[in-house]
């Protein structure tokens, strides 16, 4: 059984601006810097291969999850003006049937 | 991998540490902005009642499971670089202090680790000059073999540094598995039972008095634990959903639990 639909359009629209502030944050964090001397501190050593690319792999780990956070950030938006092109459409089809 | 001498001088295993902090302030601010992220979203669902409030608590609550896998591995891989630094370091520091000790007595040390002893009449002022007279081959053969032993210490050493790097590479290697096994299984990914994807898709539903028992042999479904909860068993007491949500606690293992099939991390269930 559906749930009882309440929604507070402002609530959505500032859910989504919120979550691309987050969405935001994460697509800066940086991963790489942190692990870029170890080839050249440890040279020749297989620490040294292993960890070339590990920080990359972290940085691309979380920007996934902060990407879907976008998406998500994104849903909360247009659904906002969904539900409010959907209340409006509702309003506009009970008018256009004319006078009672 | 077993370093010459003058690559193992060239390293600096503090690095690997500098590595570990850097990574670590990009979890922590990671994970703080998954913590806001579900602060937003749980602070909508008192005015946003429907489908899509559901869709969002669970989406977020899947987020947050897979948020907490991939800093569960980076976290791995922190632990690997702060525990390799000083265990390289160490050997590191023996190594060199073997070398330099050597050439300190009149050895030369070739970048492999080989030692060479130094011509007898080169070393009246070494120790062992000095103990074993003038007999100039008997002086001689002292010193090679005070290079010998110098030379197995050596190997010994470089040996111990190469184990340091390989445990330090394996330990690295299983952190970067974990992230890609928590980095390729986004939320939602996993496939439902049939009987499962029956209630979702809208064909099935649990009737009132639920039906055969899920957790019976048989069903087709997997058990997972969960703590028994702290008022006692809620069929025992009447229907009581305070009792019966505490399978949502934190701290009760069917909240992780759930929260890695939402992830889609089925792997993870215990």
């Amino acid at each position: 059984v559906a749930e009882m639909l309440d929604v507070d359009i402002a609530l959505l629209r500032t859910l989504g601006s919120d979550l691309t502030a987050v969405a935001d944050t994460v697509a800066k964090l940086d991963g790489r810097s942190g692990l870029a001397g170890v080839p050249s501190g440890l040279a020749g050593s297989d620490s040294a291969r292993v960890a070339a690319g590990a920080g990359a792999r972290a940085e691309a780990a979380v920007k996934a999850v902060g990407a879907r956070v976008r998406m998500m950030a994104t849903a909360a938006s247009s659904g906002a003006n969904t539900y409010e092109a959907a209340d409006t459409a509702f309003a506009d089809a009970l008018k256009s049937i004319g006078p009672r | 991998m077993r370093p010459t001498i003058p690559v193992l001088r060239g390293w600096h295993p503090d690095v690997l540490s500098a590595a570990g902090t850097q990574l670590d302030g990009m979890t922590q601010t990671f994970d703080t902005q998954m913590q806001t992220m579900v602060r937003q979203v749980d602070a909508t669902q008192e005015h946003w009642k429907g489908e899509g409030a559901a869709a969002a608590a669970a989406r977020t609550m899947g987020e947050q499971a897979a948020a907490n896998h991939v800093s569960a591995a980076i976290l791995g891989i922190i632990d690997a670089l702060n525990a390799g630094a000083p265990d390289i370091a160490s050997a590191q520091q023996h190594a060199l202090g073997l070398v330099d000790d050597a050439v300190a007595t009149g050895c030369s040390v070739a970048d492999d680790g080989t030692v060479t002893a130094p011509a007898a009449a080169a070393a009246g002022k070494s120790l062992p000059g000095i103990l074993l007279g003038s007999d100039q081959a008997v002086r001689q053969e002292a010193l090679n073999t005070d290079a010998r032993n110098r030379a197995a210490d050596l190997s010994r050493a470089l040996d111990a540094v190469a184990a340091a790097d390989g445990r330090l590479a394996a330990a690295l290697n299983k952190g970067l598995d974990a992230l890609a096994s928590a980095a390729q299984s986004p939320p939602g990914g996993g496939v439902l039972r049939p009987q499962a994807q029956a209630i979702v898709d809208g064909k099935a539903q649990l009737t009132p008095g639920f039906g055969k028992d899920p957790a019976e042999y048989g069903y087709g479904g997997v058990n997972f634990e969960s703590a028994p909860g702290k008022a006692g068993p809620w069929y025992e007491l009447g229907w009581n959903p305070d009792v019966h949500s505490q399978y949502w606690d934190q701290g009760n293992p069917s909240l992780t639990n759930m929260g890695d099939i939402i992830a889609g991390h089925p792997e993870l269930v215990r």
